[in-house]
């Protein structure tokens, strides 16, 4: 049996040390969107502190439904909960040439499989058949090459908000 | 002295007990908002690759709309948007079908499709970004990919559109054959099922109040729609989609939990700039 005098500062210190740990694994958010704004107290649009950018991680210090308080590098404040997700950001996955050029591979074997799907299915409405097997890449690169680029999409999209 | 200890030991537990309660009940309230979770590399690849094979097959059906502005104009919206809200590991692709139907398709991969017809009843910005929202929803959650799985599990889902990536042996691409023509009924004909497109409408909702855009413009819309389509039961909109009348009254519910519907932008003097 630990005496009392001896059992006060080791429950103390146990209180204290599991106060620390606790605090030191404050769990991390993310920014989702171009931008969340930190504000001194939820729901008051016109206490706004700062802006923080999108990807940005904050230490959640404690979560209401719609509002979570936050520490971003030493700006304590509340964000919309709706701004900030549990996972960092991945990064953008794109298709290499060479695996662009197995899609063609795998197209010329698509291709391949509906000829064989065409005979499996002779008694079908040839029609639809037909309408069904018909891919077109060369239109497909033509409205992908097409596409704004993200900045450019941003900046237009951000000049309505 | 027992007593003291037994006392302390009483209050340490009741600490750490209480404190697990409070920081639980705070983790659970922080989970509600989580996106789903994330997949590999490779099956985000496999997800591209099956969406822009889906893509080539619709481009090679349908014709797209021939109004430069108008498709500028949809393909920056839908982008900025996507970037906002979609998920970052994709890259989005808008386009404006020219068809007389109203309807709106999300291809595994990020590849979207809006009918003409579909923007033609729209009002202002925010109905369009509502119904972008929608679509961006779909390809969030990988609906399509799901409604066309032979497994239960996403991992073996994406094992077999895997083979579209890295080449495969003859089962595979049966495999493949049999999910692009499954998911190309899911599109143009039977739909997907009520629950996902309940779910869709749900996040437009959510994702409209994070690019704080009115999320009341959305609901305003299907309402539109929903006259538009009462005539014509064999509309490809309503073969497509659940009833409009329990998604609006759904979606009003939602509504009405919602902090303010008011606020939240609306833009339509940049949509009327654009859509003529």
């Amino acid at each position: 049996m630990i005496p009392f005098k001896l059992s006060t500062p080791l429950i103390v210190t146990c209180l204290l040390v599991f106060s620390f740990a606790f605090s030191a694994q404050a769990e991390s958010m993310y920014v989702r969107g171009f931008y969340a704004k930190i504000l001194k107290n939820p729901a008051d649009k016109k206490s706004k502190i700062m802006k923080v950018e999108r990807g940005e991680e904050v230490s959640v210090l404690e979560a209401k439904t719609k509002w979570i308080k936050i520490d971003y590098q030493g700006t304590v404040g509340w964000m919309k909960a709706k701004k900030l997700v549990k996972e960092a950001p991945m990064k953008r996955v794109t298709l290499s040439r060479k695996e662009t050029g197995l899609v063609g591979l795998s197209r010329q074997r698509f291709a391949k499989t509906q000829a064989m799907t065409t005979v499996r299915r002779l008694k079908a409405d040839k029609e639809g058949d037909e309408k069904n097997a018909k891919v077109d890449f060369a239109a497909l690169i033509k409205f992908e090459k097409s596409a704004p680029s993200s900045t450019k999409a941003i900046e237009f999209f951000n000049g309505a908000i | 002295m027992g007593q003291f200890n037994r006392r302390f030991f009483a209050l340490f537990i009741f600490f750490c007990f209480s404190t697990t309660l409070v920081y639980g009940g705070n983790r659970k309230e922080i989970k509600q908002n989580r996106p789903p979770a994330e997949y590999s590399k490779k099956s985000i690849k496999s997800e591209i690759s099956f969406g822009r094979n889906l893509a080539a097959k619709l481009l090679a059906n349908e014709t797209l709309s021939s109004q430069k502005r108008l498709t500028e104009y949809v393909a920056l919206i839908g982008r900025g948007l996507a970037e906002n809200i979609g998920r970052p590991e994709l890259n989005y692709y808008f386009g404006v079908v020219q068809s007389d139907n109203i309807n709106a398709y999300a291809l595994p991969g990020g590849y979207i499709f809006i009918t003409s017809k579909a923007i033609e009843l729209m009002k202002n910005e925010a109905e369009l970004v509502g119904v972008l929202a929608h679509e961006i929803a779909h390809v969030n959650r990988r609906h399509v990919l799901k409604a066309v799985k032979f497994k239960s599990s996403e991992n073996e889902l994406f094992a077999d559109a895997e083979i579209l990536v890295g080449g495969g042996v003859f089962k595979g691409l049966q495999t493949i054959d049999v999910m692009m023509d499954k998911a190309f009924q899911v599109l143009f004909d039977k739909g997907l099922e009520e629950h996902y497109e309940f779910e869709a409408d749900r996040l437009a909702l959510d994702l409209m109040q994070v690019v704080e855009y009115n999320p009341k413009a959305y609901v305003d819309y299907l309402k539109v729609v929903a006259q538009n389509t009462k005539q014509s039961s064999n509309s490809i909109y309503t073969k497509t989609h659940p009833p409009l009348s329990s998604r609006i009254r759904k979606l009003e519910g939602l509504l009405k939990g919602m902090e303010s519907t008011d606020d939240g932008t609306i833009n339509e003097k940049r949509f009327k700039k654009y859509v003529r």
